[in-house]
């Protein structure tokens, strides 16, 4: 096992955030590959799509609020395919919503590993990976 | 006057005269030219003396047993007694215990004698007594409450209604029967009230409810009606007593208090929604700033800091706009009580449509209007302007662009309320979805590139700041339909 991620998805529809993530996931060295979607459909289309179970992420960063198809449809979603999924995928949710039920609602949900609130400095980002890190050693 | 010599004087008496003595009522006789006057053992128990104990003379009667305002009374009965007539007066004595109440009734003999009996009423006057002032008091209480009572007999449908409640419907007859006392009510209330009764006859089932109604006089008021069934030993109802009571004030403090309670609540929603804005974006803009920021002060490549620096301007930017949009939102509440003009709808949305003139060309679009059914409305010009602006925008934005495109605008009157309904056939949105955002600030539905969820926002605060109201009906791929309720409970001219 390495110390670094495969892959990593964010999905979020704020552009800015994404590119701040990339640039410090890079900069710290912390996956070896970003990729990024701006909405729940987009990332669940390649998610479904067979030919893609090669390219699953190990973890993604999934935002509640965003059109199309917002975080928690998309977890809805993510629970009726992820039996044909090729390897176990960490979602974390991080999101500015700082509303008590989207938290309760989260922290409740077996496929939701962690719910984080934005905004995420560095030191909470490097947790983040580390967490993942152990607990994917752990599945192995 | 053997009777009371051999017999009401003495112990030996026959059981008549025992009755007489004991039954509560009393014998006197004044012999009307020497002035002499015998009372019976039954007069002195009456008054809780035995014979012999107070003196028996007419002097004493009238001035020591009689009570002073009742003397001219018993008086005139004596001078206008009759022979053959018997006067009958209530009068008050003094007995051992205090004033009585006694009935006296005197009778002249040709013989020149005056008989006269006194019986004991005094339980029966103070019951009556009793009954006066409690009638007085439950038909003050009545008027006070604004309660009346009516009764429909089962068997020929009689109705029966107490004099208040012809107050209370400001009529000046009894109505005939129950369907002239049903058509008072407005169409809806008169129906469940018919119905009320019909199920109350049938099966005895009581019945409350408040109905609105027309007076005599035209007036309309809010009455309680309730009511319950008599039933005779089989269990069918034979009678419905009811009340009827005249509600209107606290049915009228009790619509203002529920209108300024939807206010307070729309307030606090509004309210509520800003401080989720300030919140949610403010925080994920900061978060944002923080984050290029940090990376800026890592990176060393010049490039790398110049292409994060531009991030940096772009958040701040935005930052910048989106504290102006506050402020715009916050400004709304603070400009709702500037002047309200007379605005003609129609030279309103005209000037609209000439400044969006090249937007709706390049959407080939046709707007039509129609404003007859309401021409008019007092609102403030500049808030109206936005709102047919930000509409009107909208309504282009999101066109189909695969159907010519088509937006009216009409206005209508419904109960006082003036209304603006906007409708397109652009590519609408899933309400079941998106329903309870839609109004939300910077909530966009559509992947489009100038979408910035602000228009829709402004315009809610706008018109729920007048106390208006806006409601969206839409399917996808069919249109959108706009409710706007400009003004409530208008003063139409």
């Amino acid at each position: 096992m390495s110390n670094t991620l495969q892959t990593v998805w964010i999905i979020d529809d704020d552009e800015i955030y994404k590119y701040g993530f990339r640039k410090f996931v890079t900069m710290k060295q912390l996956c070896g590959n970003v990729i990024d979607f701006s909405n729940g459909r987009d990332a669940m289309d390649y998610l479904s799509d067979p030919k893609n179970n090669e390219l699953l992420p190990d973890v993604i960063f999934l935002d509640i609020d965003m059109p199309q198809m917002d975080g928690w449809d998309f977890i809805e979603a993510f629970k009726s395919i992820k039996i044909r999924l090729s390897r176990k995928i960490s979602i974390f949710m991080v999101t500015s919503s700082i509303s008590y039920q989207d938290i309760v609602r989260a922290k409740n949900h077996s496929d939701i590993t962690e719910y984080v609130v934005k905004p995420v400095n560095s030191q909470q980002f490097s947790l983040v990976f580390t967490d993942v890190l152990s607990r994917q050693t752990a599945a192995f | 006057m053997n009777l009371f010599e051999s017999y009401l004087f003495t112990d030996d008496t026959p059981d008549l005269a025992k009755i007489i003595n004991n039954a509560n009522g009393g014998v006197w006789e004044i012999d009307l030219y020497t002035r002499s006057v015998r009372w019976s053992v039954g007069f002195y128990k009456l008054l809780g003396y035995e014979p012999g104990e107070i003196e028996c003379s007419y002097q004493y009667l009238t001035d020591h047993l009689l009570y002073h305002d009742d003397k001219s009374i018993f008086l005139e009965s004596i001078y206008n007694s009759q022979s053959g007539l018997s006067n009958v007066t209530d009068v008050r004595l003094l007995t051992k215990n205090g004033y009585k109440w006694y009935q006296s009734t005197i009778q002249q003999y040709n013989d020149g004698k005056l008989v006269g009996t006194l019986i004991n009423i005094h339980q029966f006057k103070i019951s009556q007594l009793q009954l006066t002032t409690d009638n007085t008091f439950v038909t003050e209480t009545n008027k006070l409450v604004k309660l009346g009572r009516w009764e429909i007999a089962v068997a020929n449908n009689k109705l029966v209604i107490s004099k208040e409640v012809l107050d209370i419907f400001e009529l000046q007859q009894q109505p005939d029967d129950l369907n002239h006392l049903l058509n008072l009510f407005l169409p809806h209330y008169r129906d469940m009230l018919a119905e009320a009764v019909q199920t109350c006859t049938k099966i005895g089932r009581p019945f409350d409810l408040d109905v609105q109604l027309k007076t005599g006089k035209g007036n309309i008021i809010w009455v309680k009606m309730k009511a319950v069934a008599e039933i005779d030993e089989y269990g069918k109802c034979f009678l419905v007593k009811g009340i009827v009571q005249d509600i209107s004030l606290s049915k009228q403090n009790e619509n203002d208090l529920k209108r300024s309670l939807s206010f307070v609540n729309n307030q606090n929603k509004r309210l509520q929604n800003f401080a989720h804005i300030v919140s949610h974006n403010l925080r994920s803009y900061v978060g944002n700033l923080q984050i290029m920021v940090n990376l800026h002060k890592e990176t060393t490549k010049p490039e790398e800091q110049f292409e994060i620096f531009s991030h940096i301007e772009t958040v701040s930017a935005t930052l910048g706009t989106m504290i102006e949009h506050l402020n715009e939102i916050v400004q709304i509440d603070s400009e709702k009580n500037k002047t309200k003009t007379i605005i003609v709808f129609e030279l309103l949305f005209k000037s609209i449509v000439n400044a969006l003139k090249s937007n709706i060309q390049s959407a080939n679009a046709i707007v039509k209007y129609d404003f007859s059914k309401c021409p008019t409305v007092k609102y403030l010009p500049a808030y109206l302007e936005s709102i047919f602006h930000n509409l009107l925008t909208n309504a282009l934005k999101y066109r189909d662009p695969e159907r010519q495109v088509v937006i009216t605008c009409e206005s209508k009157v419904e109960n006082n309320d003036i209304y603006i309904i906007f409708e397109d056939n652009g590519m609408g949105i899933d309400l079941e979805k998106y329903g309870h955002k839609i109004f939300g600030m910077y909530e966009t539905f559509h992947r489009k590139a100038d979408s910035q969820g602000i228009g829709l926002y402004i315009t809610r605060n706008q018109i729920e700041a007048l106390g208006g109201s806006i409601s969206i009906e839409s399917s996808v791929n069919v249109g959108t339909k706009f409710i706007i309720k400009l003004v409530s409970g208008a003063n139409l001219l």
